[in-house]
């Protein structure tokens, strides 16, 4: 009885590490081996009591229209939209409810709502956490781009914030 | 608690006095002698409740401010610490706690200490997930986070037998799945609506997960803690749909099933699943065991009933709106009596203390309903209240013929409230 006692505290305190290890294993390998994009942003509004400090990010790519396949969308579902880099900064060029295999670089999103042939996306890299205070430095600034890690899946990490075309430093 | 049993057992004083003129009774009438009386009384101590109850609360109130501290610690965001040593930082915390929840329990035998610590580590847990979270910009409105902490914790309340840790996992459930789904219906028009729906199932599922614990000696422990969640949750979401406004007007005309999406039909049904899939399953352990009886068996059916209005709530497949006000009025305030007289011959107090609060919310709730007429109103509360004393005289008279048919001698009961 002991025994399994003892066995059964440690299978359980090794699921939970499990979760929380293998959680920050698949982020840290996605930031590392991901395809860098840099997107334009907009910050829209801060902080939430339980975490600190946060700007809330708004993305070029966040509302698309004129793109054909958006009619193919439904809301709350997944969206694949294509990326391709003009300059410095990577944008949309086409969106579709399925993954398309001529796709170099894509990113995945989740619908938000559609109107009228225009579709807002939501892609989970929509907060930044920032220490206690330092928000105001990014809310400010005229010109914000995100750098991005994308793995294989679309699913897209926040590397870090370009603020007036300066690494942020927190 | 699992601790090893001493040599006396710990009983309340009231038990202790019960018992003390019990023996006296059995001494005089010559069932046991004076010695066996004392050797039985010697097997039982008094420890004071409010003693037992003051370290519960005390090292609770510690654990909650320890939890609420990590979170704190959390929120600040402290970035000068690299990633990877926050993380090794909280796994250190997590196990720390369950080694010392795991080393005062059972090598030195302070059981509620260590209840509390663990509890700390299950909070430390859910703070970790929120951290790790953070560290990558992950959104904050994410309830897979909730259910992670769910997926993690509930073993964890099994293996210590913990069944606030049970509580913390369940509200982590509830709060989790309640999230996804207005997620998924915040666009959809009275989408709200659905959310009750859901929850009216969702609560008789964890009522009928606690009637299959509660029917093995070993999970005994945990079946009332998912009653009582359960009941909240499907009461309260019942007591909504029993209001009439609901039906009249726009909503009922502009229901459409097809706006909502696939992912919310299949936790509905899922849930609706479980229900009745839980109450098959005990009502095939009833007729096994030869347990088959109205008393044990009659919340079988309440789950079936249960499951049916979620399913009439979501479908609303009649036109006219007084339906399903008469429905959910009559089901509402069956659920209550029904609790009641189930709290009653089981024995606990706790269905019947959920069942009044509910029915005082139901009479505040149908007084201040100005959608039905004066006329209609005084006319249920009317028949409503003669049925009921009319059913309480009725088991007056059977309570007397019983006493009368097994020669028994009425006694009051100082423990009866």
């Amino acid at each position: 009885m002991k025994m399994t006692r003892r066995l059964g505290f440690i299978l359980v305190v090794l699921f939970q590490v499990l979760i929380l290890v293998g959680w920050t294993g698949y982020n840290e390998v996605s930031l590392a081996t991901g395809k860098e994009v840099v997107l334009q942003t907009a910050p829209v509004d801060p902080t939430d009591i339980f975490r600190g400090d946060y700007v809330q990010l708004s993305y070029q790519i966040s509302t698309l229209n004129n793109l054909p396949e958006i009619s193919t969308l439904e809301n709350n579902k997944k969206a694949y939209v294509h990326l391709e880099q003009d300059g410095e900064i990577w944008d949309a060029t086409e969106v579709s409810n399925a993954k398309n295999d001529s796709w170099d670089v894509f990113i995945v999103g989740e619908v938000d709502y559609l109107y009228l042939g225009t579709v807002r996306l939501t892609y989970g890299i929509e907060q930044y956490f920032v220490p206690e205070g330092k928000g105001m430095a990014i809310q400010t600034a005229k010109d914000i781009k995100v750098l991005v890690a994308i793995n294989g899946a679309g699913q897209a990490f926040i590397k870090g914030l370009i603020v007036d075309g300066k690494p942020f430093q927190p | 608690m699992n601790e090893e049993k001493p040599a006396r057992r710990s009983v309340s004083r009231g038990f202790y006095q019960q018992l003390q003129t019990e023996l006296q009774d059995w001494k005089n009438n010559g069932t046991i002698t004076g010695e066996q009386g004392d050797a039985i009384l010697g097997q039982y101590v008094v420890v004071s409740p409010l003693y037992d109850r003051l370290i519960v609360v005390l090292v609770t109130l510690g654990a909650i401010l320890a939890g609420v501290g990590v979170i704190i610690f959390v929120s600040a965001n402290w970035q000068e610490i690299p990633r990877i040593a926050k993380l090794i930082m909280l796994l250190v915390l997590v196990a720390g706690a369950y080694y010392a929840d795991y080393w005062l329990k059972y090598q030195r035998s302070y059981p509620r200490a260590g209840g509390a610590i663990i509890f700390v580590g299950a909070m430390i847990f859910g703070a970790g997930l929120f951290l790790v979270g953070q560290q990558y910009h992950m959104p904050i409105d994410d309830p897979k986070l909730l259910i992670w902490w769910f997926i993690g914790v509930i073993p964890l309340a099994y293996l210590t037998r913990s069944r606030a840790i049970l509580i913390l996992a369940i509200l982590a459930a509830l709060a989790g799945l309640g999230y996804k789904t207005g997620h998924w219906l915040r666009d959809v028009s009275e989408g709200y609506y659905a959310v009750f729906a859901f929850y009216l199932v969702l609560g008789t599922a964890l009522y009928s997960i606690g009637a299959v614990h509660s029917r093995f000696p070993r999970l005994k422990y945990y079946a009332s803690r998912y009653q009582i969640f359960g009941l909240i949750a499907l009461l309260g979401a019942m007591y909504i749909l029993s209001f009439r406004n609901i039906y009249t007007g726009y909503h009922l005309a502009n229901w459409d099933l097809n706006n909502l999406p696939a992912a919310f039909f299949n936790s509905f049904y899922i849930a609706a699943g479980v229900a009745v899939a839980g109450a098959i399953w005990s009502f095939v352990i009833d007729v096994k065991r030869k347990q088959l009886a109205g008393k044990i068996t009659g919340d079988l059916a309440g789950i079936i009933i249960f499951t049916a209005a979620g399913f009439t709530a979501l479908f609303l497949p009649f036109q006219t709106p007084v339906i399903y006000t008469v429905i959910f009025n009559i089901v509402l305030l069956g659920a209550i009596l029904g609790l009641i007289f189930l709290g009653y011959f089981q024995g606990t107090g706790t269905p019947v203390n959920i069942a009044l609060v509910f029915f005082g919310l139901f009479v505040i709730g149908r007084y201040f309903d100005l959608t039905w007429h004066l006329l209609p109103r005084s006319a249920f509360f009317i028949v409503g209240g003669l049925l009921l004393l009319g059913v309480g005289i009725l088991l007056e008279r059977l309570r007397r013929k019983t006493l009368r048919q097994m020669h028994a001698v009425e006694v009051t009961d100082e423990n009866d409230t």
